[in-house]
């Protein structure tokens, strides 16, 4: 059980770190939104990942999608702070309080969370992650509205699309 | 020091996330201005060995008026060749020549192979490095417009500074009446850029050509860059502002060439040394 949980979240970050660096980074869509994608692998990391294995996961994913494609250390520090957002989430709400059944072991899902828990708590990690994201990566507060927008509209994009994939795996009945 | 050691291993992961975070942030601040390119280089054989696996999924119309553009090109370029032209003492102006009889500028044909349009330093990556003669500080231009100038070179590629990057400044001039000024570009739109420096008693067309002024050795004068799309005028100033249309599609570009000025080593050295030997 453990190792298909460790092997599924290998398979998921290759699989998403390569999504982005290779296709989704190269679509251009209509005002000037990015589709980043790969931090939803942050949002699905197992419950029970400790502390400090959630943020190197999260920086290694940020450091190869830098690798395959742009800013050396822009996606690096988005997604470490994505992944630090997760842990305080985790102290603040405690995994078994924000859980329906008392299996710990499994990913964090509409499932086991409910939609409404799910939602909030994802929402929370994308949108930290596209504001690091945006606002480094304009370093400067001139189009802060524009950035904010940037900011907003990404992060939307983001959401759709988790929950579109988190809904498409289920109604496959594969537990990911 | 039992608890000391307790509270660290408690908070272990908020020293991780500050180590972490400097890493990226240091990296970034470090290859902000420039990417690296040994990062790229490494990144450019991933992908390519993906893409070619993929197949390239431009679409047939695309690869059609692409191929059409480089016929036109072509066409062009066999004009300049020496057998299809009159001997040059009947010609009225030799195109991009300092004499009528010495070539200044030669092109070397290349490909982009990595291009950002939405961040607010776009960088493009051309797949010609050091071995094919390639510098820092050369133009490039595209059958349509200008891309930008050759920032840092590998030994295969070599990354370009682009119009689209907010430190750019590039020396324009209008067609018709010849006053140059500078072209920057404000960020958001990878269309547009803004034009400065342009005296108010200049009488300007909306739609008037813009083309580089020549002024440097970086662009070849005369290449075209884009058209005005709407003077701004503030009052009080005595120069305008005019909104620049690019002429080219820097999401459809491609096929690129790096411009190298033959003279540029000479005009440099005159440069430095204006009023002594050269």
């Amino acid at each position: 059980m453990q190792t298909t949980s460790l092997w599924r979240n290998i398979i998921r970050f290759v699989f998403l770190v390569l999504l982005q660096g290779i296709a989704l980074e190269h679509i251009s869509l209509p005002g000037n939104l990015h589709w980043i994608l790969y931090p939803v692998f942050v949002v699905l990391l197992p419950l029970q990942t400790p502390a400090v294995a959630v943020l190197l996961a999260s920086f290694a994913a940020g450091f190869c999608v830098d690798l395959l494609c742009g800013v050396p250390g822009l996606n690096a520090a988005a997604a470490t702070l994505a992944g630090f957002v997760r842990i305080v989430y985790f102290k603040v709400r405690p995994s078994k309080d924000v859980l329906h059944d008392s299996d710990l072991s499994g990913t964090p899902l509409p499932s086991n969370m409910g939609w409404g828990g799910f939602l909030y708590y994802s929402i929370w990690i994308l949108v930290f992650f596209h504001l690091a994201y945006f606002f480094l990566e304009a370093f400067s507060f001139r189009h802060f509205f524009y950035t904010l927008y940037l900011v907003f509209g990404s992060s939307l994009l983001c959401v759709v699309s988790l929950v579109i994939t988190v809904t498409c795996f289920r109604a496959g009945g594969n537990k990911r | 020091m039992n608890q000391i050691l307790q509270l660290l291993r408690r908070n272990l992961y908020i020293l991780v996330f500050l180590l972490l975070e400097a890493i990226a942030l240091v990296l970034f601040f470090n290859n902000n201005q420039q990417p690296s390119s040994s990062l790229y280089e490494f990144g450019t054989a991933i992908k390519g060995r993906f893409l070619s696996i993929g197949g390239d999924v431009r679409s047939k119309d695309e690869l059609k008026a692409e191929n059409l553009e480089l016929q036109k090109e072509n066409a062009w370029l066999r004009a300049q060749l020496e057998t299809s032209k009159l001997p040059l003492r009947h010609q009225e102006k030799a195109f991009r020549t300092d004499s009528a009889y010495a070539q200044r500028y030669i092109c070397l044909c290349t490909r982009i192979v990595h291009s950002t349009l939405n961040l607010s330093n776009n960088y493009f990556i051309l797949d010609a490095g050091r071995a094919e003669g390639v510098e820092a500080g050369m133009g490039v231009i595209s059958p349509r417009g200008i891309i930008g100038i050759v920032d840092k070179v590998s030994e295969h590629f070599s990354s370009v500074l682009t119009v689209l990057h907010s430190q750019s400044l590039v020396s324009v001039s209008l067609a018709s009446s010849g006053f140059s000024g500078s072209l920057s570009w404000p960020g958001i739109r990878y269309d547009e850029a803004v034009l400065s420096d342009i005296p108010s008693h200049v009488r300007i067309r909306i739609g008037e050509k813009v083309v580089t002024s020549g002024l440097s050795s970086v662009f070849p004068g005369g290449i075209p860059v884009g058209y005005v799309e709407e003077v701004i005028s503030e009052p009080g100033e005595d120069f305008y502002r005019l909104r620049i249309r690019f002429s080219e599609d820097y999401h459809g570009v491609d096929q690129v060439y790096i411009v190298k000025d033959l003279y540029k080593a000479e005009l440099e050295s005159c440069r430095q040394h204006p009023f002594g030997e050269i």
